[in-house]
């Protein structure tokens, strides 16, 4: 399709001006799972496992299906900051050493919004992703180091 | 060349060859229909792979093209910070593993995103990369990629956002996928796809290390360089030194792909490509071949079956032209050829027969073509059917003017006479003639002796007469000349005994009066006492009887060398005949003071012998040895031995005397010669004496032979069979002769003392010898000079022997004779003639009982015939006289009579018609030619069944000179006038009567 995705730009260039307001307002960065998931809470270190695929199945033996949000979203940016602590670029390269390795398959799953990755969480079971923690329906948040978003030490906001 | 071969040939070359050639042709059609239409399917899998691989790089394209228009790859503007494309590029690699990598690319050709991460970050140096970002598709012709190590086809395709390029999508296409793509099925084909790029190199082939090195082009592929023209087709060449076919096709695409150029080339060895071909080949060789192999056998078995009758029938057929017509053929089969032998058997056959026929033909014909004898074969009608060459010849005719004529053409006969003889020849189936005569073509007549026989057919009639002739010209001749010269032999033979006969008569006459003058005298001068004159009248008369004795013995001699001694066998006693000789002997043995000894052996008896001859023989051996010894003894003896069987007296004369040298015993048997000369003149004798006495004792069966030592003596060995035989030194004529003899018994036998005989002879001397003699036996005397004085005493007193001597004056005795016998008064009386002549027989052959002379007395010649015709009627007569008138003339009277008449012209013909028909008498011509009357006369007395038939002798009273000597010269008598012993005549005489 050769039809440009006006949306697709106009959003890539309004993201890093939204990136910036939303870290001065300050977010959370929930983690969820779908609600069947048994898990509900993990250590930030496991997180960051989780994140860089490191570690790749649940406690039960399914595949985490991991989904991330694209780059320039200000969730996308906490984590960066909070998780992968590495910048968009060296995420990918990091993501390519890793797929150069062998150790994953292609990239991760990366959703456009919170929205669509509440969304697709939900509905997939074995999905992992992060979300604006005011923005979490239908989905399990999961306790990151005991904390929740919100809450004081939470390693996941944006402050 | 022999029909088998050109069977074989034919067969070979009818059948075998069209095969052959239509094989080859339809190989070669096939070849190259082979040839195209692999060349075609060659092509056509070129161009199928040919679109295969457009087809990928299509498919390649279109996937390219699609993917570069997938949203995500605008994110190629955020440096795909999500790695969206890379994921979905690594992703897409390995489902597509034909491109060897992926990449997203920046307009400044950074590399955003790839399928492999190395990439990532790099800067991409590609042409394509260029053409893409201006919005093009763009194509890279196959290279070499160092980033991917590999050859590859590069696509590059812009990606877009709103109508401006934002990146390009740049896919390495894996050249290999060429090969992946025409290599399949054609492993283990040995059919070479190759993928060419548009320079010829070989992007694709079945050998990979040939890829992307070699240049099919640059090797001169014609189809190649076609092929990268663009061409499509199929084309045959060498590649790399090996011929092959190749199919090539030009790569078609659209779009982009149209500038690649490429072509795909579909190449096999030749070998290889036409194998099928090679193998069908193969097979179809093997086939003809196997096919050969079965027809040439079945061909010239085939052929076989078929010439070999022929061949069969073709040998016989030489085998007849050589001649040899047994050569028959045996037929093999049922068809046309044995058909053709069966024909030729019989064929052959026929020709045998007929050739057999014509042999013997040829045969017969040469029979006749090379008789030297004439034969001339008439049918059963008397028409000449047949001469040979020889009678044409013989009678200078031609064979035309013979045949068909009838036979009497050749014979001169008439035609009744002809057909009368064919009758007589037909009736006795056979006849001879061997005095007959053919007629010549001119008339003239040649002398043949004729045989002739009947020739029958198959039933027994007569089909026809043979008739063989000989030409008997020079028979005739030969025969005329033998019987001249026998004439002149006997006459010359005749003549010399004339001779001898004549000289010994005139030797004798005057011998007679001295031997018989001498021998008066001495008897009156020993009766008168007076002694003196007694010695030398002795003297004379022996003179004169040794010259008597040697003119008896050249006559002995000269009739024993003529064959013309008889003997008179008779039975002798030899104790008798001994003491004769004895008697005879003694003076001359004492003459030489001699002794004689006689010893007769026991049993000696009697032999059968010639006395007289023996007591010569005797007489000369005892005579010999008194001759020659001197104051001695001689011994005689006589014996009987058996040798061999035989019964043989052996009489011996042994003496003392002088004895014989080899040399004399040699010479003794040869006449005239004494033991030497000196002897004759000192012994005297004639010196045939023993040559003579040999001579009687061989022709008695025996002979002489002689011992002796010179000086001591001899002895003489006479050996003779008892019954002694003539041998065949003699004429056994002596039968005649005997008969009148009679057998005599011993001299010394009683004999009636009556009867008278009358002496007929002019000769005084005789008359007294005669008289004396036979008077003294007590005969009386009556003598008579002339033959009239004889006949009328003889009328008158009928004396019971007249002698009668032949050669007198006026009247000879054979007149007399005649006259004798004429007179019936005095014709009984039998007549001794006697003559000086030797020759006994014919004197008494001549018992002539009867005579007439000419010109015939008719009225006397009845009578006489009257006289001698035994018992009644009329009878047969024989007339020999060589006088046609004569002849003719008696026969007319005698017929008259009643008597059948047989005529002849001379003796010969006188004794021929006695053999046909005994006559009851003669009527004989003394003077003839050829055989007198005398010879016909002895011949006749010779046959007993003529002896008797009575003679009577019809002749000229005039006998002229010649005649008288020739009668003279046939007329004997018994006893010589002078050589005769008085017992001799006495014992003569004495026969004749008693038989009388």
């Amino acid at each position: 399709m050769k039809i440009p995705n006006r949306s697709a730009v106009l959003f890539a260039l309004l993201v890093p001006l939204a990136s910036a307001s939303n870290a001065a307002i300050g977010l959370d960065v929930a983690i969820i799972v779908n609600t069947a998931n048994p898990t509900t809470s993990i250590s930030s270190r496991e997180l960051e496992k989780i994140l860089k695929q490191d570690k790749q199945n649940w406690e039960d033996g399914k595949k985490i299906l991991l989904v991330l949000q694209e780059t320039g979203t200000a969730e996308k940016e906490v984590v960066l900051n909070k998780v992968y602590k590495m910048q968009e670029a060296e995420l990918k390269k990091f993501w390519l050493s890793k797929m150069f390795r062998g150790e994953i398959a292609s990239f991760p799953k990366t959703l456009s919004s919170s929205g669509s990755v509440s969304q697709f969480v939900g509905k997939v079971p074995n999905a992992i992703g992060f979300v604006d923690a005011s923005l979490v329906s239908g989905v399990k948040v999961v306790k990151v180091d005991g904390k929740l978003p919100g809450e004081a030490g939470y390693p996941l906001a944006s402050k | 060349m022999s029909l088998r071969t050109r069977l074989v040939l034919a067969v070979l070359g009818l059948a075998l060859l069209p095969l052959l050639l239509a094989g080859f042709l339809s190989d070669r059609s096939v070849e190259s229909a082979f040839r195209k239409d692999l060349g075609t399917s060659f092509t056509r899998r070129a161009a199928d792979s040919s679109d295969k691989v457009a087809r990928s790089l299509q498919d390649a394209q279109h996937a390219l093209e699609t993917w570069a228009s997938l949203g995500f790859m605008q994110e190629v503007l955020t440096d795909d910070l999500d790695g969206k494309i890379s994921s979905f590029l690594i992703g897409i690699s390995r489902k597509y593993t034909s491109f060897a990598s992926l990449q997203v690319l920046k307009t400044t050709g950074e590399c955003v995103s790839a399928s492999d991460p190395r990439f990532i970050g790099e800067k991409a140096q590609d042409r394509e990369l260029a053409r893409a970002l201006e919005g093009q598709l763009s194509l890279g012709d196959a290279h070499y990629s160092e980033q991917d190590s590999r050859w590859v086809v590069t696509f590059a395709a812009p990606i877009q956002l709103e109508g401006s390029v934002v990146g390009v999508l740049l896919g390495k296409w894996k050249a290999d996928e060429l090969s992946a793509i025409t290599q399949v099925g054609s492993q283990g084909e040995s059919v070479g796809v190759y993928v060419l790029r548009k320079d010829g190199l070989v992007l694709a082939g079945p050998d990979p290390a040939e890829r992307y090195k070699r240049n099919v082009e640059a090797e001169g592929a014609e189809s190649a360089s076609r092929a990268v023209k663009g061409q499509q087709g199929f084309v045959e060449e060498r590649l790399r030194g090996r011929p092959v076919l190749s199919g090539f096709s030009p790569f078609q695409a659209e779009g982009a792909l149209a500038s690649l150029g490429w072509a795909v080339l579909v190449t096999q060895d030749e070998a290889v490509a036409f194998a099928p071909i090679r193998k069908m080949r193969g097979w179809m060789g093997g086939i003809a071949l196997a096919l050969a192999l079965v027809i040439v056998p079945l061909t010239v078995l085939l052929g076989r079956q078929i010439t070999g009758p022929v061949i069969d029938i073709s040998r016989a057929a030489q085998r007849v032209a050589r001649g040899d017509f047994e050569a028959r053929v045996t037929p093999r089969t049922n068809d046309e050829i044995g058909a053709l032998a069966k024909a030729f058997n019989d064929m052959t056959t026929d020709l045998a027969s007929q050739r057999a026929e014509l042999v013997d033909k040829h045969y017969v014909d040469s029979i006749l073509a090379s008789m030297l004898d004439t034969l001339v074969v008439l049918d059963a009608k008397g028409m000449i059917k047949t001469v040979n060459r020889a009678t044409t010849d013989l009678l200078f005719y031609e064979e035309g003017d013979l045949v068909g004529r009838p036979g009497h053409v050749l014979t001169g006969q008439t035609p009744e006479d002809a057909e009368r003889l064919v009758a007589t020849i037909r009736e006795k189936r056979s006849y001879s003639a061997p005095d007959f005569s053919y007629h010549t073509k001119w008339g003239g007549t040649v002398p043949v002796s004729l045989s002739a026989s009947v020739m029958r057919d198959d039933k027994g009639d007569v089909r026809g007469i043979v008739c063989i002739a000989k030409d008997i010209t020079d028979l005739k001749r030969q025969q005329e000349e033998l019987r001249e010269a026998k004439e002149a032999a006997e006459q010359a033979n005749r003549t010399k005994s004339q001779f001898l006969a004549n000289m010994s008569h005139e030797l004798r006459t005057p011998l007679n009066a001295i031997i018989g003058y001498s021998e008066m005298l001495y008897e009156e001068a020993q009766e008168n006492g007076e002694v003196a004159l007694t010695s030398d009248l002795r003297k004379i008369q022996s003179a004169g009887k040794h010259l008597l004795a040697l003119i008896n013995d050249i006559l002995d001699l000269s009739k024993i060398e003529a064959g013309k001694m008889e003997l008179y066998l008779e039975v002798v006693d030899i104790g008798a005949l001994i003491e004769d000789t004895v008697v005879t002997i003694e003076p001359l043995v004492q003459k030489n003071g001699n002794v004689l000894d006689v010893s007769v052996g026991e049993g000696v008896g009697r032999m059968k012998a010639d006395v007289t001859r023996l007591r010569q023989v005797l007489f000369n051996l005892l005579s010999n040895a008194s001759k020659f010894t001197n104051k001695g003894h001689i011994g005689l003896s006589v014996k009987r031995e058996t040798v061999e069987g035989r019964e043989e007296m052996v009489f011996a004369v042994k003496d003392t005397g002088i004895g014989l040298t080899k040399e004399h015993i040699s010479r003794l048997f040869q006449a005239f010669a004494q033991a030497d000369a000196t002897t004759t003149r000192k012994f005297g004798g004639t010196g045939l004496g023993l040559v003579i006495s040999r001579r009687f004792c061989q022709i008695m069966g025996g002979d002489i032979t002689v011992e002796s030592e010179y000086g001591h003596g001899t002895t003489f060995t006479v050996r003779i069979p008892a019954e002694a035989a003539e041998t065949k030194m003699m004429a056994a004529s002596g039968a005649m002769a005997r008969k009148l003899s009679g057998p005599r018994t011993a001299p010394t036998a009683a004999v009636t003392k009556t009867g008278t005989v009358l002496v007929i002879d002019d000769d005084a001397t005789v008359q007294d010898l005669v008289a004396r003699i036979v008077s003294k036996d007590g005969f009386d005397v009556v003598m008579a000079s002339t033959g009239d004085e004889g006949l009328r005493l003889a009328k008158e007193l009928k004396p019971s022997v007249i002698t009668l001597d032949v050669m007198m004056p006026g009247m000879d005795g054979w007149s007399v004779l005649g006259r004798l016998k004429a007179d019936a008064e005095t014709a009984h009386i039998p007549v001794v003639m006697l003559t000086l002549v030797d020759d006994k027989n014919l004197g008494f052959a001549l018992g002539a009982a009867d005579y007439v002379t000419k010109p015939v007395d008719k009225t006397r010649l009845l009578a006489i015939l009257r006289k001698y015709r035994t018992g009644g009627g009329p009878g047969s007569l024989l007339v020999v006289d060589d006088d046609p008138q004569v002849r003719g003339m008696m026969r007319r009277q005698l017929e008259k009579e009643g008597y059948t008449v047989a005529e002849a012209v001379n003796g010969r013909e006188g004794l021929e018609r006695l053999a046909e028909n005994r006559p009851d008498l003669v009527l004989l011509d003394l003077m003839m030619p050829e055989m007198d009357g005398f010879e016909f006369v002895s011949e006749m007395r010779k046959t007993a069944a003529w002896r008797s038939i009575p003679v009577v002798v019809v002749t000229a009273m005039e006998l002229g000179v010649e005649e008288r000597r020739r009668l003279q010269g046939s007329v004997e008598a018994v006893l010589q006038k002078s050589a005769f012993s008085r017992e001799e005549l006495e014992q003569e005489i004495r026969a004749l009567l008693t038989a009388h």
